[in-house]
């Protein structure tokens, strides 16, 4: 078992390092110059040139590349243009929130998504489960930010239950209660994927329902919810857990579009302002960041189908 | 003897797209305590699913019971609740099946599997339905059953889940045993060595088996009396003795005709001509009558009468001889 870690966590280093190679030549792609930006319409070539060679932006893009991999390296993701701060402090500033909102979503998705799709297969053909799968349709193709929008008029415009935008953070004033804040965000954000997992959960229980060895348990005599409980779904869960892996990925960019939505100061709401404000060193580092990130829940899928399923061995 | 199982003008209707579709009709079977009846017919002539109905395990939404009785120990089975129906299965009435690859929860380890089926139906604490499941394992000669308890069926060889399978089976002494095509999946070495053991264990537990098989070696082996199915009909039934000296239907003969003979000097396999109706085909009254080299209009015509052989050998056929039955 650590074996396997220390060899999966070694081939994290090809991906990262394709993967910063790739961040750092694509956003130099994207017309517009972080000197210009930073000094506004007013500002005259002269002082854009002088800003330009102050941060390196004049040498060749494999100098610059390289100068950057190694700061890396070392642990620096370097400072941001905009707000003159190292990026590391801003990437954990975000991070409280960022994190919050995909654990509140993944309750969402887990605890809404299985059980509702265990029971739309156990009432297979009936009102009930077409009407959660007609649901669940519905779901998985509105864009979450329709969703978003929709909730902050019903529950914060209209009904005034919710706060609409913004996160104070837990540790602050008000403490756990600011919560609430992100309960419409993890909200829209969970129903689009929370949908898939149900389709899924449902689809794979009618699979596994079928199965040789439901009949043997349905041959023991024993309770059906039993049946379907300890045959059917633990063994329905090998096709979910492997999705989850898939959302939890989706979610990181989705994150992006919701905290722009509800304005919420987390690490995805950075990305997209650091792009309009071509702050290279915030897009590169929080970018690499997500990368490693999205590998590490890779590596912990694994992990969870392993321990689910003991034909699965780790080597 | 005391009759255990009794099957009577069992009808089950299979329900395809394209309309109801009679699977087996107007079956009757009867198992007394202890025995072993072998009930045998080609793919699809309504054997299996006869043995789910006894289980109460039919697919709902594609087979129903259209008529006739079941009874175990004098009880209706047919007549019982969900509740009742599942206090007999596996307790009193088990079930092998035809793939040990696939009848065991994969992600759930042998001693669990077992001790479910114990704990389901009598109330012991886990250590000693563990203790017994460790027992049942010996008794179907797993080596090192404790340990094996720990295992996981990708673990264990075709041969040895199909000893768990039944070693889940007898968990709880049933007193009757559907063995349904146990041994088909094996290789022949490890189909004589389940067979065998099998065989041990029915009579080492006095239980009643009813075996369900194609395969008329293993008839011969195992069973006291067999019953020949022909496309959901009953052929004929018989001790396994008597069938096999005086064949009295037609399709049993042409049956006896295709195993094939070491000692006999021919070059090529007999097969029964023709084959089993398909889904759209009409039926003739008797099933076997398009393939039949007896057959006249009144097979077509006329559902065939019960005609006595002897006391104990029955065949349902209007070319065989002997006095009719009513």
């Amino acid at each position: 078992m650590l074996r396997y870690l220390i060899r999966r966590i070694g081939a994290f280093l090809p991906t990262l390092l394709a993967a910063s190679f790739l961040i750092f030549v694509f956003i130099r792609l994207i017309p517009g110059d972080p000197a210009a930006v930073m000094l506004g319409d007013q500002a005259t070539p002269e002082a854009i040139e002088a800003l330009r060679v102050e941060m390196g932006l004049e040498e060749s893009l494999a100098v610059q590349y390289l100068r950057w991999l190694s700061d890396v390296v070392r642990g620096d993701l370097g400072d941001s243009i905009f707000f003159q701060v190292p990026v590391l402090e801003l990437i954990v500033d975000g991070l409280e929130t960022s994190v919050l909102l995909a654990l509140m979503t993944m309750v969402w998705i887990v605890g809404f998504g299985l059980p509702v799709g265990m029971v739309a297969a156990a009432r297979r053909g009936s009102w009930l489960d077409q009407s959660l799968s007609g649901m669940s349709m519905f779901l998985a193709s509105v864009p979450t930010f329709w969703v978003g929008l929709y909730l902050i008029l019903i529950f914060a415009a209209i009904l005034g239950w919710l706060p609409s935008s913004g996160y104070p953070s837990i540790f602050g004033e008000g403490g756990l209660a600011n919560l609430r804040y992100l309960l419409l965000p993890s909200i829209a954000l969970a129903a689009p994927n929370a949908a898939l997992i149900i389709r899924l959960t449902r689809a794979s229980m009618l699979d596994v329902y079928r199965e040789d060895y439901v009949r043997t348990a349905r041959a023991k005599g024993i309770h059906p919810l039993r049946v379907i409980v300890r045959h059917v779904f633990r063994n329905a869960l090998l096709t979910v857990v492997s999705a989850f892996g898939f959302t939890l990925a989706a979610l990181i960019s989705e994150a992006v579009v919701t905290e722009t939505v509800f304005s919420l100061p987390g690490v995805g709401r950075m990305v997209v302002q650091s792009i309009l404000r071509r702050d290279y060193p915030v897009i590169q580092g929080t970018i690499l960041m997500i990368v490693l990130l999205y590998l590490a829940i890779n590596l912990a899928v694994d992990i969870l189908y392993a321990w689910l399923d003991p034909r699965v061995k780790l080597r | 003897m005391n009759t255990l199982l009794s099957v009577r003008d069992l009808e089950l209707v299979g329900h395809t797209a394209s309309g109801p579709r009679t699977l087996v009709d107007g079956l009757s079977i009867a198992v007394s305590e202890g025995e072993s009846l072998a009930l045998v017919g080609e793919s699809g002539s309504g054997k299996s699913i006869t043995a789910l109905a006894i289980m109460g395990l039919l697919p709902e939404a594609e087979v129903t019971v259209g008529g006739g009785r079941i009874e175990f120990s004098g009880e209706s089975l047919l007549d019982l609740s969900a509740l009742e129906r599942r206090r007999i299965a596996g307790n009193r009435i088990a079930m092998i099946f035809q793939e040990p690859m696939t009848s065991l929860n994969p992600v759930m380890r042998i001693g669990d599997q077992i001790v479910e089926m114990i704990r389901a139906h009598e109330r012991v604490s886990l250590r000693a339905a563990m203790a017994r499941a460790a027992e049942l394992l010996a008794d179907v000669r797993i080596p090192e059953p404790a340990m094996r308890l720990r295992a996981y069926p990708h673990q264990l060889s075709g041969g040895q889940r199909q000893r768990v399978m039944i070693a889940i089976a007898l968990a709880c002494r049933p007193k009757l045993l559907i063995a349904d095509e146990p041994t088909t999946a094996l290789d022949v070495t490890v189909q004589a060595q389940i067979l065998a053991l099998l065989r041990d264990l029915q009579q080492e537990l006095a239980m009643a088996m009813l075996f369900i098989t194609h395969d008329l070696g293993v008839v011969a082996n195992i069973a006291d009396r067999v019953a020949i199915m022909y496309c959901g009909q009953l052929a004929e039934t018989g001790s396994v003795k008597e069938v096999f000296r005086t064949p009295s239907h037609p399709y049993t003969r042409g049956l006896l005709h295709c195993v094939p003979n070491a000692s006999a000097e021919l070059d090529e396999l007999v097969a029964i001509p023709g084959q089993l109706p398909s889904a759209s085909e009409s039926l003739a009254a008797c099933r076997f009558a398009p393939r039949c080299p007896l057959a006249d209009t009144i097979c077509h015509r006329t559902p065939p009468p019960t005609v006595a052989v002897s006391a104990v050998h029955f065949c349902h056929c209007h070319h065989a001889g002997g006095v009719a039955v009513p």
